[in-house]
């Protein structure tokens, strides 16, 4: 009997390898594909995957592929028809949207993704000015890989940058999450150069209205502590000069009765002078500066807030800010309250270094 | 009836601990953050404790029970209810056992299927698995408490849990108390069945060394599952909002999505066949009890026991077909667990309890 039991579970270790195999040299990688509009409710799929060519070391060149159907997945399986080895989505790290199908929607493309049991929740996503495979087919990373190329463009600059971070988990966070809205990067082309050149604000998963790059920023401050970016003013002799973001601090805090604003916001942001324009810094001088960058701030913050109500969207999470302060708290009232509410913002400037010159 | 088998085959009173920990701490725990929070919200906290507060009292009724009979639950049965009701009720339980032991593999085997080898057949793994519990129960008790004692290992993925702080939201978990107890206490109903387990104390009673001893170990596994369950909640509280997660099946496994490193790029992989460590003492167990009480009633050895079993498991494993039909196994043996836990021993209790004061008037 127990000779018997040995021998099965022997046999057992040669049950090993009787599932598919996926080994790396034998299926196709994309780190990037672009979703677009195509007409009769269908879209153009696109993915870029690496070529890597034999004997030159770190060339790699990107082969676009790209269809019209209804479902990005039997576009894949159409693609396989060309390609000698599977496309498999287990890198794919960034994926591009066309401006035109961001307006209708991307809900439902997105459902593909997150019920992959394979692909990551910390990928990027990004909305293109114009349509998501022009910018594929643009030379823009010379040697490097395109995603790679695009996902570290979008990474370092939400990282140490003045994008706020919105990766497939927040976004899904934001659009099916109450009192939050959704944004995302926009992707721009300039010259054969790729650029991050503001935020895209979505009402649902609808994209209404863009920020500009300015304004991106003060959202960022917004967000969330942060200790990156340069920020730039006019001063009131008519120059500009720039301030280095070196700890940004920032707060919400819920009114307590009916005439006092509903939310204020509090940012407290430690700035070191970079560039005064070789005006003497004076503890006056110093003061007036701090004033400026504090308007300076406190405007662009107003606009948000402006062209936020407008739409009725609500990209920073205010509501649901109020919701966790307020009991029984009903979506509906909220957003019917939410174009006339009122938001205070104070911005409280420190210049604390002024670089190695006074 | 001796109260305690040979030294040779007994425990030691504090390997309660680990037995009952790993007992409850099944794999169910994967998904059983979505419903309790659709209902109590940010609240479910609150819950949990509930939840793990009526687990102790189970837990001290059980001790109560057996301490004054000092027999496992076949043989009170037979006390109490007589020769045929009383194999009746065995028999329920190991229906019953058999039942959870084919959901338990089942599961694991669709998490497998799903995340890892999508070709995969049931039958396979089924069998590879059951192999290797076999071998593990046909060493007895003993073993099962080691491979339950290995199985703690478990505990590492907790570091898991650290990787998507960078997403959590704090203010998810506020406003407190904004629930009723109602809705509370109907959450923390959905929560019995991964708290469920503890009634694997009847059977291996006689099992253990000195076990009034062990009642105190058998309340810090209870406590220790109930921390788990409680940062398994919060994380899940603080990652998603309750509207994410009626989307998701395995909320717990989607954690793995957020970790990345050079060397291992989709660590779903690990974290899904890691499930194995929650899966395989409960399947021994499962597997072992059942034999246990078949000794018991009919006298056959364990060993001869085993086999039936062993293809009954394997016959039900490859009958459930889909998610569909693991789910509503899932939601008959909580219903079975939760009568088992708030309606069976607390009227097991009472009538030893009367039995108690009887014989001491007569």
């Amino acid at each position: 009997m127990k000779r018997l039991l040995f021998l099965l579970l022997g046999i057992c270790m040669l049950l090993t390898g009787c599932v598919k195999q996926q080994i790396l040299d034998k299926i196709t990688l994309s780190f990037v594909c672009a979703f677009d509009e195509a007409p009769e409710d269908q879209i153009e799929f696109t993915i870029a995957t690496p070529k890597f060519s034999a004997g030159k070391s770190r060339t790699v060149t990107n082969i676009l592929q790209s269809k019209i159907g209804h479902t990005s997945r039997n576009i894949t399986e159409l693609m396989s028809l060309q390609l000698n080895r599977p496309i498999k989505p287990g890198k794919l790290s960034v994926i591009l949207f066309g401006k035109e199908l961001a307006e209708k929607g991307l809900a439902d493309d997105l459902d593909v993704i997150l019920r992959d049991p394979l692909t990551s929740r910390r990928m990027y996503l990004a909305v293109v000015d114009g349509k998501a495979k022009e910018i594929l087919k643009a030379n823009f990373s010379s040697n490097e890989e395109k995603g790679m190329f695009l996902y570290n463009l979008i990474d370092t600059n939400v990282r140490n940058g003045i994008v706020p971070r919105q990766v497939l988990h927040d976004f899904e966070y934001a659009y099916v999450g109450k009192g939050r809205d959704p944004f995302l990067p926009i992707l721009s082309l300039q010259n054969n150069q790729i650029m991050i050149s503001g935020l895209a604000l979505f009402k649902d998963d609808k994209y209404v209205r863009s920020l500009d790059v300015k304004q991106m920023q003060v959202m960022k401050l917004l967000q969330g502590n942060s200790k990156f970016g340069t920020l730039e003013a006019k001063q009131d002799n008519g120059t500009y000069m720039a301030v280095k973001n070196d700890e940004s601090k920032v707060n919400y805090q819920l009114g307590n009765d009916v005439s006092s604003p509903k939310v204020t916001i509090n940012l407290n942001l430690n700035a070191e002078i970079i560039d005064a324009k070789g005006t003497q810094l004076t503890i006056e001088e110093q003061r007036r500066i701090k004033d400026r960058f504090e308007q300076d701030l406190t405007t662009t913050g107003k606009e948000l807030f402006q062209s936020c109500k407008e739409e009725g969207i609500d990209p920073l999470g205010l509501g649901d800010f109020v919701r966790s302060k307020t009991r029984n708290w009903n979506e509906e009232e909220w957003k019917q309250g939410y174009s006339t509410m009122n938001i205070a913002l104070n911005v409280n400037v420190n210049l604390t270094e002024m670089g190695i010159r006074k | 009836m001796k109260s305690t088998e040979q030294p040779r085959f007994t425990i030691s009173p504090f390997l309660v601990f680990v037995f009952i920990q790993a007992m409850q701490f099944g794999s169910e725990y994967l998904s059983m953050s979505t419903k309790p929070i659709q209902w109590a919200g940010q609240d479910t906290w609150i819950s949990v404790l509930l939840c793990g507060g009526c687990f102790h009292i189970a837990i001290w009724m059980i001790y109560r029970i057996l301490n004054h009979n000092g027999m496992d639950l076949p043989g009170i049965h037979h006390q109490f209810f007589g020769r045929w009701a009383g194999g009746v009720l065995n028999f329920i339980f190991i229906v019953y056992f058999l039942l959870i032991a084919s959901y338990e593999l089942r599961f694991f085997i669709e998490i497998i299927q799903v995340w890892l080898f999508p070709e995969l057949t049931t039958w396979p793994l089924a069998l590879v698995m059951l192999l290797l519990v076999y071998y593990i129960v046909a060493g007895g008790f003993r073993v099962i408490v080691g491979i339950c004692l290995f199985s703690l290992i478990r505990y590492i993925t907790i570091f898991a849990l650290l990787f998507p702080a960078v997403f959590f939201h704090y203010g998810n978990l506020s406003p407190v108390f904004d629930h009723s107890l109602n809705v509370l206490v109907q959450a923390g109903k959905s929560l019995t069945f991964p708290f469920g387990g503890v009634e694997a104390l009847f059977f291996c009673y006689t099992f253990i060394e000195a076990p009034q001893k062990s009642e105190k170990w058998a309340y810090w596994a209870n406590a220790l599952t109930t921390v788990s369950y409680l940062l398994i909640i919060l994380f899940t509280l603080l990652l998603f909002k309750p509207e994410q997660l009626p989307k998701e099946i395995w909320p717990q496994l989607t954690k793995y999505k957020f970790i990345q490193f050079p060397f291992i790029e989709r660590f779903e992989y690990i974290g899904a066949a890691s499930q194995i460590l929650w899966v395989i003492p409960i399947l021994c167990f499962c597997l072992w009890a059942p034999s246990r009480i078949c000794k018991l009633m009919f006298g056959m050895k364990q060993l001869t026991a085993l086999p039936f079993l062993f293809v009954l498991i394997f016959t039900a494993v490859c009958l459930i077909p889909g998610h569909e039909s693991i789910e509503a196994v899932q939601k008959m043996l909580s219903e079975i667990g939760f009568y088992l836990i708030f309606a069976y021993l607390p009227f097991l209790f009472i009538v030893s309890v009367i039995r108690m004061k009887v014989r001491r008037v007569a």
